[in-house]
Parts: C-alpha cells; structure tokens; sequence
C-alpha cells in the first residue's frame, strides 16, 4: 500500500538506475579535473628526485619536503615579481573599483537626459574596438609604455561588471531613496550611505573578478612592459613553466641532476603560489555563483 | 512614457543640466577615459589603409588604399591561419560549447544535494587557475617525463620528446584543456536558467508518465532554449576571436602550422615586427568576420523568437 504522500519519495526502479547512472557520470567529472590539480600540489611537496622519475600521475606525496617553496621565496625574481603583482593588484583593483562604482552609480539613474547616450557610448566599446596595435600606438604617444599604467588604465572599467552593478543599484527599492532625498541627501551621501552599503554582495562579486583578472594578467605586460624588474608574477612564470627556462630564476647548471631537480620542483612550486590566492578567494564568493544573483542581473 | 513624450528642447536640457549636474560631474572623468581608450583607438582602424609610421602619425602616413589587405590575402600563411581559426572554432562549437550544458544537466537532475555541491565547487576551481598556469602545466605534463606525456607513449608504443611539438596532438590538448578548465563555469548560466524552470511543468510531465530521460527531453531542454540560444550567438560572434593567450602560449616554432590564428598573427606581425598597417589590416578583417557571423546567427534565432535584439 502506498499513500500519496510516500509516492513522490519512493523512486522507481528505473529512477534508481538514473540517478546512479548520473551520479557515476558526475563522480568521474569531478575527479577527472580534480587529480591534475592534486598531482601538482603532491608533486610540489614530495622528494624532487622521485618526482623526476616517476612518470605517471602522483596520487598522494611522497617524502614531503617544502624545499621547493623555500627556494621560490628565496628567489630575488620571483619575490620581486611577486611584490609587482600584488601592487598592480591593489592599484588596478582600486582604479577599477571608483571607476565601475561611479559609473554605474550614475547610468542607474533613469532620469538624467544625457544617461541614454552615455550607455550607448559604452555598449558601443563592448563589440567594437581598436584592438591592440592603435591602443600600443595610443600608450606610446601618452608616455604610458613601460609603465603599469599601460595596462590598468586601459582596462580601468569593464562594460559587463558596470552593468551587473548597474542593475543591482537599480533593484535598491525607490521608497529608500526617496526617503534619503527628503532628508535632503545629496547623490554623493546616498551613494556611501545607502547604494553602496545596500549592494555589498554584488560590489564582492565584481571586486572578485577584477582581482582575478588583475592576478592573471599577463599578454598585456608582456606587450606594453619591457623592463623585466617590472614584470608581474604571471610573466616570470611564462618563463619557468611554458618557456621551461629557469636560468634567469635559478643560478646554477641545469643540465646537472640536481639543477634538473630543483626545477622541476621550483616549476610545480611555484605554479601552485600563483594559484592559491585565488583559490582561496573562491570559496568565500561561491555561494552568490551559485544562487545565479549575477545572471539574474544579466538580464535586466 | 513620460521621457518619450518630453521634447528634447534647450530648456528641457538646462533644466535636466540644473537637476543633475552633479551626477554629471562625477561621470565626467569616466566619459573622457571611454573617449580616450575605448573611442581614439578606433581612429587607428585607418591605419589599415596607410604604411603607417609611428612617427609620422596619422596625418603624416601615406595612404595606400587596400594594399595592406592584398598583401595579407595573398600572402602564403592566409589560409593557413584562417583555416586554423575556423579549425580551433568549429571544434570548439561542437565540442567546448555542448559540454557545459550537459554537466548542468547532470547536475540538475542530481538528487544527492552533497554530491551535487561538492562537483559543482570542484569544476568551478578551475576557472581561477591563470592561463599561465594552465599552460605552463600543459608543457609540463606533455615534456618527456610528464605524466600526458607517458601516458600517450603508453599507449601508441612510440615516445615523443615534446607532445605540442607534433601536430596532432595540438588540438585535442588545446581543446580538452579548455573544456577541463571553462566546464564548470560556463555551466553556471545553465544550471541558473535550470533552476529557474517551472517545476510544475515537470509535475505534469511525471504525471503523464514521462520517465526522467523523457522528462529532460521533453521539458527541461526546451525550458533553457532560450539561455542556450542566446550563449549560442554570443559565441558565434567571437568564431574569428580564438583566444589569444592560449595560443600564444602553447605554440612552439614547430607547432605553428596548426596553432597560427588570426590573432597571435595580428600580434607579431604588427606589435613584433612593427608593421602596423598590415597587422592592423589583419585585425580589421577578424573583426569584419566576427560581425557578419554575430549578425547571421542573430537573424537566424530571430526566427524563433529569442534573439540579442
């Protein structure tokens, strides 16, 4: 005897093979993009010597040593390059932050007569630009090349995260302003005091993805940067990793077992520094991924 | 309504000025930078058309008609990197485009809510690895003594010193690793347009006697058209646009056959070998090819209903 109420719980045959079938599919996804990321991080933390040798994919650590990450944080070029990035991080991120703040604080407003035309200036720079050798051509006459501002200015605002910022301060409710404009508010005061406190989800999200963006950076100063000691992270890791050339990083032979050692370890090490700042970010941002606040705002 | 009916007269905008001139002042700064970065650039399009030098400046330049674009049409690597850049795209359309779209399918119809999470955070994580990285791995696991490396030797019998050396490999690494590392997060739109379909219509499905292949079918797939048709044109409008950084990175001199696309070219050529008009040339017809892609599949969705405008 079923009653109805135990009818939507218990699950037919067929939706038991179904789910298991399912399930099996989405255990095999997961660890397929899982075991590269371990192998890389167990690989970081075993013995170089075994690491070298062993040709196949490391599925838990073997004689732990954290020598390899002494070694980059020993390094001058790494360190240095390190120090780089996280400066243009907190100035791009700044920049980025005021700008697409104001931007879209302004174009929320539906009233302003001239707000319609602003918008279509910047939709218009979405699918259309110069690309990249009119803005080289445009950085050098500035004097810009050679320095970070090359990149971060150009890439001070992105039209996307304006405009999911812009739909968030939209939603603020219009009762709440009203009231701030009857207390006589002015703009500024209710973009501090109300739009900004009230968006706070949204504005993380947007600051996340301008500090990952800015954290791997690299074409741009490549193509604008010519001054290694101004070089970021990322840039300095082309070389170890893709280039596979360490020397200008590791003084030393590197045709000796032990110069071959080290590399490989110096490689896996560093690749996984580069990477932990942002992975360690994403867990706390997951959750508003997740509940689709940024593709609901996509569509207003 | 009330804006359309409001005559755009001289005291209608003193008046708007008067309103809202702080507003305006705050936007200020912001439209003199997307005049300077996103709008002066695009006067360097008429660099296509010079032998553009640097010092001489727009003005200064000799003009040469479409010589740049004769140059770069006939020259031999034309339909090398074209054929590369349709290759690398149409792989990726079958194959990169689909895949997110089944894992948010798989995943929505995961009744097991610990599973469902903790495969979701898993395929997201990938998207935060820098291309750098992603690449540098890349080298790593296919030099010899890699792990891809090995496992390939494995299984053809013969070893190779460098797999992205030899060309056929180059597109089922490029490919697989895009979609390892975007799956998860390009899934994120799907899997909201999935939570978002209307659960009595699966009810009703159920009550019919659908079984749950027939009810994803039938109900949940068409629910999300819209989103798919949609992220469709997106990617029809950036067919030309492969990403630069990834080729870049994995080509070697003696992949290039297989890995020279549009855009790697527009770089070397005009930023590398300073010949701006030529590569400025090259740049303006992937853009012309982008648009007219974006603008046919735009038409086409148009006709069921779901389109950008």
């Amino acid at each position: 005897m079923r009653t109805v109420r135990s009818e939507k719980i218990i699950k037919s045959k067929w939706d038991i093979i179904f789910e298991c079938v399912v399930g099996f599919i989405l255990i095999l996804i997961g660890l397929m993009i899982l075991i590269p990321i371990l192998h890389v991080i167990f690989a970081s933390i075993s013995d170089p010597s075994f690491v070298r040798n062993y040709k196949s994919i490391i599925f838990y650590p073997r004689s732990i040593t954290l020598r390899g990450y002494g070694l980059v944080f020993q390094n001058t070029v790494i360190v240095r390059s390190i120090f780089n990035t996280l400066l243009y991080v907190c100035l791009g991120v700044s920049l980025n932050m005021v700008v697409t703040v104001v931007a879209a604080y302004v174009l929320s407003f539906r009233e302003p007569l001239w707000n319609k035309f602003f918008m279509k200036l910047i939709t218009v720079t979405m699918f259309f630009s110069g690309g990249l050798i009119p803005l080289f051509h445009l950085l050098d006459n500035m004097n810009l090349l050679n320095t970070a501002f090359a990149v971060l200015l150009p890439a001070a605002m992105n039209a996307w995260n304006m405009i999911i910022l812009r739909t968030a301060f939209r939603g603020i409710p219009d009762s709440l302003m009203d009231a701030a404009k009857l207390d006589g508010a002015s703009y500024i005061k209710m973009l501090i005091h109300i739009v900004i406190p009230v968006s706070l989800p949204t504005i993380a999200i947007i600051f996340m993805y301008y500090v990952s963006g800015h954290w791997n950076e690299w074409f741009s100063y490549m193509a604008f940067i010519s001054d290694r000691n101004k070089y970021p992270l990322q840039l300095i890791l082309r070389e170890i990793l893709v280039i596979n050339d360490t020397t200008n990083v590791m003084p030393g032979d590197p045709d000796l077992i032990t110069g071959q050692e080290t590399k490989v370890l110096v490689q896996y090490c560093a690749a996984i520094i580069s990477v932990i700042p942002m992975l360690a970010f994403f867990p706390f941002v997951q959750k508003y991924f997740m509940t689709g606040v940024l593709i609901g705002s996509l569509k207003g | 309504m009330k804006n359309k009916k409001k005559k755009l007269t001289l005291k209608a905008l003193k008046k708007d000025f008067r309103q809202y001139w702080v507003l305006y002042l705050m936007f200020l700064p912001i439209l003199g930078y997307i005049i300077l970065f996103g709008y002066v650039p695009m006067v360097g399009v008429s660099m296509a058309f010079m032998d553009f030098r640097p010092r001489l400046g727009y003005l200064g330049s000799d003009f040469v008609g479409f010589a740049n674009f004769t140059r770069f049409f006939s020259s031999p690597s034309f339909w090398k990197i074209v054929r590369n850049t349709f290759s690398i795209n149409l792989l990726d359309l079958f194959l990169g485009f689909p895949t997110p779209i089944i894992f948010a399918l798989l995943l929505f119809e995961m009744s097991n809510k610990h599973l469902r999470k903790t495969v979701q955070f898993i395929a997201i994580a990938p998207h935060f690895i820098s291309v750098v990285v992603l690449c540098g791995m890349i080298t790593v696991f296919s030099r010899q003594g890699g792990w891809l490396n090995s496992l390939v030797a494995q299984i053809k019998g013969v070893s190779q010193p460098y797999l992205l050396e030899e060309p056929s490999y180059y597109y089922p690494i490029y490919l697989l690793s895009s979609i390892w590392a975007q799956m998860g997060f390009a899934s994120i739109v799907y899997y909201a347009a999935l939570c978002g379909v209307d659960k009595n219509l699966i009810e009703a499905a159920k009550i019919d006697g659908a079984g749950r292949i027939r009810q994803m079918f039938s109900v949940t797939i068409p629910s999300i058209s819209p989103t798919i048709i949609i992220m469709f044109i997106l990617r029809m409008g950036g067919i030309f646009a492969v990403g630069l950084d990834k080729s870049l990175l994995l080509q070697t001199r003696l992949n290039e056959n297989v890995s020279e696309v549009l855009s790697t070219y527009v770089y070397k050529r005009g930023l590398l070998a300073n010949d701006y008009g030529y590569g400025m040339a090259t740049s303006l017809f992937s853009a012309a090819v982008n648009l007219t892609f974006l603008l046919i599949t735009n038409t086409i969705a148009r006709k069921t209903e779901t389109s950008l405008w």
